[in-house]
């Protein structure tokens, strides 16, 4: 799962995936801006088919931290 | 089709705009874009790189600080002059803050704050300003709050006085984008951001397409495929009574209307073509004889009806016209046709027709690359002028020379003054005219009126007829007084009536005005190159004017002097009323 999250966010940053560690946070991955962070979300409610609340939105800030949170919603 | 449905994502676009990146894919300029703004709108990025890219057109585009509209256009930092230069404004009712006293919000008050800004940033000459209608504000009750549609109106009432203005309608968006699709209160509340990217990705349609227009890139031609295009079924196979096609009852009612929106476009100027894999015969016996049948012949500037690759045909009938490739639109039911033709002529639109019937008036009432105005005279008459010029070659082939062809044509040209009925054809003529275009300036309306009333500047219309018919006003020319001299900024003809020494006719009837009118001996002149223009590079020294200057970024300037005339060739009937 981590790498199906790696791609998305590969994707909407516009750079490959090779170029983002796996346990990376969003101030370390060049590109992941919150005006990126916003298509992220899309991109992820879309690839996921879930939906984040606000709060999640904005605590969502590495792949780890994303995938807690997809998990999250999916397991309830 | 749902329009929710289909808009790209900020993740899918990013594949899309790496292939814009690669060197010589977008042709056309590039289009400087700053918003003025009190909310986040860097989210539509993506979408205008996107849209603008598709119609040849590069862009830059900046975001101005929040709630910092009224500085920067007072500072000057938004108010560059230009044709490609787009200003818009991007604000939402809640973080303004007028007209939102003790009263409570006044949509009147409002509109005076708003356009009172507008108007002095088209202060600014040439940039376009892109305003849009206001959506509620979050704190308010909603989309039928009668100072809400007072605003809305007033908007729309002020922007369709103003040719340098684009309005995006945002009521009329987020209702067919989906008012789920349009706003995200998640956004808005974390990072003030209230647009989502159905709706951006469909405001950022309404400008490229309005830039588009304006810069000389919307599409002219729609060529179509017959079979299960214009009627259901195959003629050939189904004969004339077999195929669908019926004003009223369904399936046939479907290619009906479909034939409607093509007929109304062919209204609006758009010409339209065959490409058709079919016996000529069999489609011309539809055409003439089926009662359901809109389209007519008379319709069609042209068409290649044979066995042939489509591609080859659309080029072939695109050279005939003297049309560019990327002017073409091409619809067909094929997605084996639309591949290929894809794949040879990546310039032209290619628009699958779905395969059920009820959706294929989706796909004209969705399309946006022709231009979207009413109707001119000229307009109703560019197919048959179209189809003239066909005759005019099949008389040509009957000539020994070219000079008696062109004596028996009894040529008839007309230059006069253009008044103010003529506005609307003149600044189409600057902004349509690509190939035969000296200098390529593009104007709009309220730039031709300044000139029309100044006594510094003198605009004058061509107008040509023949033997075959009428062209109407096919060509302009700009020139501007100085001190000691005359500088003719503009020199345009439709390609049309090229070939016929009216081109010639129409720089000697302009030179002698200017000397007449203004006693000046010398009058100037500029070949300016663009991405179309290389058959003029040579035309002012073809026409005895002297070079004065080098070529500065391949521009080169002229000298014309009264005591050098311009000969008109013997068979041009000229008029001068000016």
């Amino acid at each position: 799962m981590k790498e199906r999250i790696r791609n998305v966010i590969a994707d909407v940053i516009g750079t490959s995936p090779e170029e983002i560690p796996l346990d990376a946070h969003q101030e370390a991955v060049g590109g992941w801006n919150s005006i990126r962070h916003m298509n992220l979300v899309i991109a992820l409610e879309k690839e996921f088919m879930v939906r984040f609340s606000e709060l999640q939105i904005a605590e969502m800030m590495s792949i780890a931290l994303i995938e807690d949170t997809i998990l999250e919603i999916q397991g309830r | 089709m749902n329009a929710s449905q289909d808009f790209p994502d900020a993740r899918s676009l990013n594949r899309r705009l790496r292939e814009f990146a690669e060197p010589g894919r977008l042709s056309g300029p590039t289009v400087r874009i700053r918003f003025l703004r009190n909310v986040t709108t860097e989210s539509i990025d993506p979408f205008l790189t996107y849209h603008m890219g598709n119609r040849g057109l590069r862009v830059t585009v900046s975001h101005g600080d929040f709630d910092s509209m009224e500085t920067e256009i007072l500072s000057g930092i938004a108010t560059t002059p230009g044709e490609s230069q787009l200003v818009v404004t991007a604000l939402t009712l809640d973080r303004l803050r007028w007209g939102n006293g003790e009263g409570g919000f006044d949509g009147t008050t409002a509109f005076d704050y708003l356009a009172g800004w507008w108007e002095r940033i088209l202060e600014t000459d040439g940039l376009v300003l892109a305003v849009h209608t206001f959506l509620p504000a979050w704190d308010s009750l909603g989309a039928e709050d009668p100072e809400l549609l007072n605003l809305n109106g007033r908007v729309r009432d002020w922007t369709s006085t103003k040719p340098r203005v684009i309005l995006t309608d945002f009521d009329l968006l987020a209702r067919n984008v989906g008012w789920a699709h349009s706003r995200d209160p998640r956004f808005w509340y974390l990072y003030q951001a209230p647009y989502q990217e159905g709706f951006l990705n469909a405001w950022a349609v309404s400008l490229a397409t309005a830039m588009g227009h304006r810069l000389g890139k919307s599409k002219k031609i729609l060529l179509l495929d017959c079979d299960n295009t214009l009627w259901g079924g195959v003629v050939g196979e189904d004969g004339l009574e077999g195929i669908k096609l019926d004003a009223s009852a369904y399936p046939g009612r479907a290619w009906f209307d479909f034939q409607s929106q093509v007929c109304e476009l062919q209204r609006r100027g758009v010409l339209v073509g065959l490409v058709s894999k079919n016996n000529e015969a069999d489609v011309f016996e539809v055409f003439d004889r089926h009662p359901a049948m809109r389209l007519k012949r008379e319709h069609l500037a042209s068409w290649r009806i044979n066995w042939e690759n489509k591609a080859d045909n659309i080029r072939e009938l695109v050279n005939e016209l003297n049309l560019g490739l990327d002017s073409v639109v091409f619809i067909d039911d094929s997605p084996h046709e639309c591949e290929l033709v894809r794949g040879f002529l990546p310039m032209v639109d290619v628009l699958p027709l779905p395969a059920d019937p009820w959706e294929i008036t989706s796909v004209l009432s969705v399309y946006n690359g022709f231009p979207m105005r009413q109707a001119s005279a000229e307009d109703s008459r560019r197919t048959a002028m179209y189809r003239e010029e066909s005759e005019r070659r099949a008389a040509q082939s009957q000539f020994g020379s070219q000079e008696d062809y062109l004596r028996s044509l009894d040529l008839r040209v007309t230059v006069r003054l253009a008044g103010p009925d003529d506005l609307g054809r003149v600044a189409q003529l600057t902004q349509r005219t690509n190939q035969f275009n000296l200098a390529t300036n593009r104007y709009g309306e309220e730039e031709i009126a300044r000139m029309l009333e100044s006594d510094r500047d003198l605009v004058l219309l061509l107008e040509v007829a023949d033997r075959f018919g009428d062209y109407g006003k096919v060509g302009l020319t700009i020139v501007s007084r100085e001190a000691e001299h005359a500088v003719l900024r503009d020199f345009l003809m439709s390609c049309r009536v090229l070939g016929r020494r009216v081109e010639t006719a129409f720089l000697a009837t302009t030179l002698d005005q200017v000397f007449e009118k203004w006693s000046i001996g010398e009058v100037r002149a500029a070949h300016v190159p663009s991405e179309k223009n290389a058959q003029t590079a040579d035309f002012y020294d073809r026409h005895g004017g002297d070079r004065i200057a080098g070529e500065e970024g391949g521009r080169k300037e002229y000298r014309f002097v009264r005591e050098k005339a311009v000969e008109i060739a013997g068979f041009v009937g000229t008029i001068t009323l000016a």
